[in-house]
């Protein structure tokens, strides 16, 4: 008898997570409805010109693609985590990297859904042109960005204890930083020294490149050596971080206290 | 040829001693329960044999791997079951199984495993809706759905009701009447004794015991006498030594071997003269639960393994 197929497994993988994260409120609403919520909610953008427009649509659609691949991602694998589900994962002939490549996976195909979405939701709302090779280039983008965030909430996971500890966490640095990014529009004052960090850290080159992929039309590269350089390197640290610090099993302090100390 | 080796095995948490110079060996085929109070150290052992810890000192093989390098092949050959459930609550029972059984070279048939557990008309509920019962018995058949060689059962009964933990041990009997080696722990004498033929006996980290339970009982070397006591009977001839073992209406008391007869001679001669009965008069080795007991208590402080 010989072992399934990886490719098999990751097939499974993909739709196992697809359908975990699919049924689960947090993904549907923070990463597909929210963004569109916000869209028809925002207040003077009749006058606003082409380029703010898209600019603000993009901040919306990196929003929504980094709630479902950071936050829902990294707080459900916590839980996972505190369940014993991943326990249970680890026992099996599964890979550890197939499981992961699966679950990043599933979490990138569902921002890219969302982001288009928003899109599509956005081209009705202001009337921008949206041309299939938009659309192309947002699904690449929006992969490429879900996939650098999963991979660093797989290594913020390692430092979060419990669920109920990783909504406050994780939101702590999810939003300010989409703010100083300018995912809900430009943030006027910043002294040079914050923008320049602000321009390496990974947020704005997914609005940068939702930007231009929206004004571009598919017709250049929407993302620059810049943006992806960045995406790449928060990608990498990421995963060396997670196959340093990841834990399949839940904390045991309980279990700790009854150990006798050394003597 | 041995499934596990354990030889000198020690794990620390920081300044914590979860498992001190513990050594053992399974055998192929083997059923051995692994026993101890909270915090003996048991889960800790289980956890280094299952992959999930390394070890700080010492060696452990596994089917002649080491754990923590073992590969999808080695992962294949063993079935885990854990201490606590570990089950995606989203899924349905088949749905749940037919996922984990497709990571298996010879997965059992899902209709097999639903039945072995009894929830056939459960198949398709969702494992959040189950009693906690229900879920222990998919998380036994997760941990047996790829035929294993070697079955790891963490408490496997924990929290089940007394027809569904013999329906548990029905099925670990059969698993290891087809060859299957099985390291289990548990807080249960019963069960250690209906399941394993050997027994290992964690306290505060150490082996402080590795035998057959009957050995263990053996090895006490003393005799538990009973009688119920009406409470009108006169204590006043018993002799003192019985006497202060009265209470709430019954004798009892453990003996060494050797006093025996003599003890026997006394209380016999007590009873005919106040004309007390027989008929619920107890004489017999300790049971399981009182050895382990005593065993434990003896070992809270550590010391040298001791071997029947």
């Amino acid at each position: 008898m010989t072992l399934p197929t990886l490719p098999a497994l990751l097939a499974d993988q993909l739709a196992y997570h697809t359908r975990v994260l699919l049924r689960t409120p947090r993904a549907v609403i923070g990463g597909m409805l929210l963004p569109i919520l916000l869209l028809l909610l925002r207040n003077g953008t009749a006058h606003a010109t082409h380029l703010e427009q898209v600019k603000l649509l993009a901040g919306l659609i990196a929003f929504g693609a980094l709630s479902t691949a950071y936050i829902t991602h990294t707080a459900s694998l916590v839980a996972a985590r505190q369940d014993g589900v991943l326990k249970r994962w680890r026992a099996t002939p599964l890979p550890a990297w197939c499981y992961f490549a699966g679950r990043i996976a599933a979490v990138a195909l569902l921002a890219a859904i969302g982001g288009t979405l928003t899109a599509l939701a956005g081209s009705a709302h202001d009337h921008l042109h949206l041309s299939l090779g938009t659309i192309a280039d947002l699904s690449l983008i929006l992969t490429l960005g879900a996939a650098t965030w999963a991979s660093i909430g797989t290594a913020a996971s390692a430092l979060i204890p419990t669920t109920e500890a990783a909504w406050p966490l994780l939101g702590v640095i999810y939003l300010p930083l989409m703010i100083l990014s300018g995912g809900f529009g430009n943030v006027g004052g910043q002294p040079g020294w914050p923008a320049t960090i602000i321009d390496y850290l990974p947020v704005r080159p997914i609005i940068d490149s939702t930007s231009r992929a929206l004004q571009a039309g598919g017709s250049i590269p929407a993302t620059s050596p810049h943006d992806l350089a960045v995406l790449a390197a928060w990608a990498v640290a990421g995963m060396v971080l997670s196959l340093r610090y990841f834990r399949w099993a839940p904390r045991t302090a309980g279990r700790r206290r009854h150990y006798r100390r050394a003597s | 040829m041995s499934a596990i080796v354990v030889d000198r095995l020690e794990r620390r948490f920081g300044d914590l001693v979860a498992v001190d110079d513990v050594s053992f060996e399974v055998g192929a085929g083997e059923v051995v329960a692994l026993l101890g109070p909270n915090g003996a150290g048991k889960t800790t052992t289980l956890e280094i044999l299952e992959g999930y810890l390394a070890p700080t000192a010492g060696h452990v093989s596994v089917l002649a791997e080491d754990p923590c390098r073992g590969g999808r092949a080695w992962r294949a050959r063993i079935g885990v079951v854990l201490q606590s459930t570990s089950l995606d609550l989203g899924l349905t029972v088949r749905d749940s199984l037919g996922l984990i059984s497709r990571l298996f070279p010879d997965p059992r048939p899902i209709p097999e495993l639903l039945e072995l557990i009894g929830l056939e008309s459960d198949a398709r509920t969702r494992i959040g809706h189950l009693s906690g019962g229900q879920r222990r018995r998919v998380d036994l058949a997760l941990g047996i759905i790829g035929r294993p060689e070697l079955l790891f059962l963490d408490e496997p009964t924990t929290g089940l009701d007394p027809e569904a933990r013999r329906d548990t041990w029905a099925t670990v009997k059969q698993l290891a009447a087809e060859g299957t080696t099985v390291l289990l722990t548990t807080h249960y004498m019963e069960e250690a004794q209906q399941l394993a033929r050997r027994l290992l006996v964690l306290v505060g980290g150490r082996l402080v015991a590795d035998s057959t339970g009957d050995h263990l009982r053996a090895r006490a070397g003393q005799t538990r006498i009973r009688l119920p006591v009406p409470t009108e009977a006169d204590l006043s001839g018993l002799p003192d030594m019985l006497a202060q073992h009265v209470a709430g209406g019954q004798l009892e008391l453990l003996v060494d071997s050797d006093d025996l007869p003599a003890i026997l001679e006394q209380l016999l001669e007590w009873t005919q003269w106040n004309d007390i009965h027989l008929a619920g008069l107890q004489i017999a080795p300790p049971t399981m639960e009182d050895t382990y007991l005593e065993l434990t208590c003896q070992n809270h402080r550590p010391q040298s393994p001791s071997y029947v």
